[in-house]
């Protein structure tokens, strides 16, 4: 066995936050014009939660090699339909209370993601570092009493979910695990 | 050297026998659709070849074709003189390289080329990166699910996109998962994989 930390259980899937970050992981998976697809779009609408992707998100999403409308299309919706908005930069020095900055949180969950993966802390913050503000940012500046994040990677997950517990911020953030969303909402 | 877990006698120690399952395990690398078959017996033996068909949605002759291609490698065999013959195989291993860069092309690897016909993700992957890379994917998965790697973090060891890190691993993990459950590997990963994704493989693992 592994000296890491003990996996963190997987947070209970209801009521999902209202708000939801959601991965390339997540994305990613759910091709053009499948069941799949319909029936995440028709949950979000339905049950007016709103879709959230971040800057680096769409990064991913943007490839040339995948055509004009990035990823299984995902560029598509992301620029012209209200139900999955694109968040902008954040302000990193925002905060709640005393609680960490956004700069904080993400320096944070770089340094437990590198100690995972035994890389040196000098290189610049991945995508799944940046969640960690990015809950920060959609709380303080989208005005949702409860974010969740959806990802389908659970060394990240695990990660994420360390930083955000040790923080007051535990109480209105939720790491949700992708295939298990997307089981329960077809 | 190559290497498969057949204990048949005239293979051990024999020049020959090392030189056919090297051209085997070549074969079955470069041809993803016999590479399935193989995969899928390997998973199911003893099996027949309407099990085969039924297993992987095959047309009869397709499947004859294949497992006469496999069995004309010597690395596929008949058990049985019942009514229908019950095929079996060995697992094959073939190392290539020392020290650091030594690689192992396993039965696993020959699943994920085997998939590559058949699941959209691995295939613009071998497509755009080649299949060698394809076998670093399966290394990083692993890791990945040994808890050492985050998909973006296989992106950079991969020297890939992350989006493209993050597909591949989410493409190979359930037939890691399917390995497991029959037993053809050992490894004791950190997480299980979800239901969900290894009903999507192109692979059925029949339990007895």
């Amino acid at each position: 066995m592994s000296d890491r930390p003990k996996l963190v259980d997987s947070s209970p899937l209801y009521p999902l936050p209202d708000a939801l970050l959601v991965d390339s992981s997540v994305l990613g998976g759910i091709g053009r014009s499948t069941p799949e697809r319909r029936q995440l779009i028709n949950y979000i609408q339905s049950n007016d939660k709103q879709l959230y992707v971040s800057t680096g998100v769409v990064e991913e999403l943007d490839k040339e090699w995948a055509g004009p409308y990035g990823v299984n299309d995902w560029l598509d919706p992301i620029r012209n339909e209200d139900w999955i908005v694109a968040l902008p930069e954040p302000d990193y020095g925002a905060r709640i209370r005393d609680e960490p900055t956004v700069s904080e949180m993400v320096d944070e969950a770089h340094r437990e993601l590198a100690k995972l993966e035994q890389e040196r802390e000098d290189e610049l913050p991945k995508t799944d570092a940046k969640f960690a503000g990015n809950l920060v940012q959609i709380r303080v500046s989208e005005g949702h009493d409860s974010v969740g994040l959806i990802i389908d990677d659970r060394n990240a997950e695990r990660a994420l979910s360390q930083v955000v517990g040790e923080t007051e911020y535990e109480q209105f953030f939720r790491i949700l695990r992708g295939p298990e969303v997307l089981e329960e909402i077809q | 050297m190559v290497v498969t877990n057949a204990p048949a006698a005239d293979e051990n120690g024999s020049k020959e026998g090392t030189a056919r399952s090297f051209i085997a395990a070549s074969e079955i690398l470069v041809n993803p659709d016999i590479a399935r078959v193989y995969t899928d017996i390997l998973l199911n033996q003893p099996t027949t070849n309407s099990s085969i068909e039924r297993r992987l949605d095959l047309a009869g002759s397709t499947t004859s074709m294949r497992v006469g291609k496999l069995k004309n490698l010597d690395i596929v065999e008949d058990v049985s003189s019942g009514k229908e013959s019950q095929l079996r195989t060995d697992s094959l291993f073939l190392p290539v390289g020392e020290g650091e860069t030594r690689i192992l092309f396993d039965p696993l690897t020959i699943a994920a080329y085997g998939a590559s016909g058949e699941v959209s993700e691995i295939e613009l992957f071998v497509d755009r990166h080649g299949k060698a890379k394809l076998l670093m994917a399966v290394e990083q998965t692993r890791a990945y699910l040994s808890g050492e790697v985050t998909r973006r973090g296989a992106a950079d060891r991969l020297n890939v996109d992350e989006i493209e890190a993050i597909s591949i691993t989410q493409a190979l993990e359930p037939i890691i998962a399917l390995f497991v459950k029959a037993g053809l590997i050992d490894d004791s990963f950190e997480h299980d994989v979800h239901d969900r994704k290894i009903r999507n493989t192109p692979y059925v693992f029949e339990q007895e």
